[in-house]
């Protein structure tokens, strides 16, 4: 599907109920007039609404739906697991989808991945027959979010108009901005460095064992030693000098955070499952598969990578 | 520090490699590990530099054929050159001679510090060290190769160290001595693997598994690899044994897999390979 066809993904600014329902039925009624593949990936109470609004205009059977909250709760899995997945399982088909990855609940600590995620679907699928139609709820988000949305659309639709975005730039650019820092780690947290390969044992020890003290399930503290050990691994194998583990609790979350003196330049960096047959690559995929999120500052000094795992 | 107490958990089967960073530690390796293998009643074979401090304490064991040593020059380097294919063979018939001798197994110990000189073959060093993993897999020997840190640069340890199951150097702890442990089977033919599989053991993993089928006749019957005892495997290590199905020259079943395990197969695509079957643990 690449080549010369033409990605479309405009933002949706919604103030109400009934303007979020009239922009995203003109969506979806064009994208199943037109024989698309459609998948409808909204959080929660939002799907509610569509796949009941859809249904009563006939159009449920033609619709994949998603809860956005759930598949999309890691921003950075989106990309892979949400959208190209949708699109592999539909190849050779335009697809339209109605992905709404940012609303009002998200945190200050994931709001930047968001925004990156938001940024870098433009690099991902140019030149791909799709089109991506993101709804912003213009009555919960604050302005700075909202002005975020015209960064990282080409076309806004307003009061059910198109307009094309002044402020969008090109998206790696637009992505280095949201390569923020990371709230500094608690002194409470416990710390481990290391710099050898025997090490690595020593650290999944230190993560399970905070992990089962904090009450986790065993399959989840399994999920996160298997993605903490991959981001330690990546420092070992790509970085001269040696890194640090720091785990704590923050209400909800067990969070770990990697840093070393590495540094990864690619936003895109875990969001694109490598080809089958390369090896290597997926440290940083599997860590977005297994963790609720995952947020990364780089510099060219340093790389801060920090997990979040429900527990 | 190391710990040379841990070495007392190694068996045979096992290849570890000691990063040594004085002679007092180097002595407390050799000492522990050479007692150990006269408490387990196994031949010992010590390649290395003469070592008249310990001669005392060991000439019983030498003159009754115990223990024998050689040095580098008559073990290594005798054909001149670093040969692998030649020191492979001659610890399978080491091993075999030493049960033919009444022996309960082999214990090998190569001090290995002619490598950081220049040697003819020893470019071959980490390739040999990978692939002498599947003679010791065989169950019938075990050994220690030892890394003086003075001797050699950080690349070329960390290579080195990443062909041994297992290693013993500052970072080790020693609870996870050994950490990887393969040994082949015959009935059901396969390997077993315990311990922790990761970045530290990579390419020890990956010649016992790339070279699992020409190892192990099967009579066409599938492969096993039982991962039952493994407690961690990284995203790599899995994607080595579905490599080895996806070649497609024989079945392979892995068996005895956690949840976990499950789960991380699943992400490296194994569900896609036809000739690999994932089997849960029971």
């Amino acid at each position: 599907m690449i080549g010369t066809a033409e990605f479309d993904h405009p933002g949706l600014l919604y103030q109400t109920r009934d303007e979020y329902l009239r922009g995203t039925t003109a969506f979806v009624r064009d994208a199943v007039g037109a024989g698309d593949a459609v998948l409808v990936a909204v959080p929660g109470p939002n799907l509610l609404l569509l796949r009941e609004a859809f249904a009563g205009l006939g159009l449920g059977a033609e619709i994949t739906f998603a809860d956005m909250a759930v598949d999309g709760r890691n921003p950075g899995r989106i990309i892979p697991d949400v959208l190209l997945r949708f699109a592999a399982r539909h190849s050779g088909r335009r697809v339209s989808i109605i992905g709404e990855p940012i609303w009002p609940g998200r945190s200050d600590v994931e709001y930047p991945a968001c925004a990156a995620h938001e940024a870098m679907i433009n690099a991902v699928f140019a030149g791909r027959d799709a089109a991506i139609l993101c709804p912003y709820d213009a009555s919960g988000l604050d302005q700075p979010r909202l002005h975020d949305a015209w960064r990282t659309h080409p076309v806004m639709i307003v009061g059910g108009g198109r307009r094309p975005s002044p402020w969008f730039a090109d998206p790696y650019l637009t992505a280095e901005a949201f390569n923020r820092p990371l709230p500094p780690v608690p002194p409470r947290a416990g710390v481990l460095t290391y710099t050898l390969p025997s090490e690595l044992s020593t650290i999944r020890r230190f993560v399970a064992s905070r992990a089962l003290a904090a009450g986790m399930p065993a399959d989840r503290a399994d999920d996160l030693v298997t993605a903490v050990n991959e981001l330690a691994e990546n420092t070992i194998a790509h970085t001269t000098g040696g890194g640090s583990v720091s785990v704590w609790l923050e209400p909800g979350v067990l969070v770990c955070q990697v840093d070393d003196s590495g540094h990864l330049a690619d936003p895109l960096a875990g969001r694109i499952p490598p080809p089958p047959r390369v090896e290597g690559g997926r440290g940083l995929l599997l860590a977005h598969q297994l963790c609720d999120l995952v947020r990364i500052h780089s510099r060219p000094a340093g790389t801060s990578i920090r997990v979040h795992v429900r527990r | 520090m190391i710990e040379t107490d841990a070495l007392d958990r190694l068996c045979l089967g096992d290849h570890a490699c000691v990063v040594i960073e004085d002679d007092e530690t180097r002595r407390r390796s050799l000492l522990t590990f050479i007692r150990g293998g006269l408490r387990d009643g196994q031949r010992i074979l010590y390649y290395g530099p003469a070592e008249p401090a310990l001669t005392a304490e060991l000439a019983p064991a030498l003159a009754d054929d115990r223990l024998r040593m050689a040095t580098p020059q008559e073990s290594y380097l005798a054909a001149g050159r670093f040969d692998p294919e030649a020191m492979m063979r001659g610890w399978r018939d080491a091993a075999a001679e030493a049960r033919a001798d009444g022996f309960r197994g082999l214990r090998a110990i190569g001090d290995m510090s002619w490598a950081s000189r220049p040697v003819p073959g020893s470019e071959r060093l980490a390739w040999y060290e990978a692939n002498v993993n599947r003679v010791f897999a065989e169950g019938d020997a075990m050994a220690m190769c030892l890394y003086d840190r003075r001797l050699f640069s950080d690349v070329d340890l960390r290579r080195v160290t990443w062909s041994h199951p297992a290693t013993l150097d500052a970072g080790t702890d020693p609870r996870s001595v050994p950490l990887l442990r393969a040994i082949r089977t015959t009935d059901p033919p396969g390997v077993i693997l315990r311990g922790e599989a990761d970045l530290s053991n990579r390419h020890a993993l990956t010649a016992i598994m790339e070279n699992l089928v020409a190892d192990t006749p099967s009579g066409g019957e599938p492969l096993v690899v039982d991962i039952s005892g493994l407690t961690f495997l990284d995203a790599a290590s899995v994607r080595i044994l579905t490599r080895v199905a996806a070649a497609e020259v024989t079945r392979l079943r892995v068996t005895g897999c956690s949840p976990a395990a499950q789960r991380l197969l699943a992400f490296t695509g194994a569900p896609a390979v036809t000739n690999l079957s994932v089997e849960p643990a029971a």
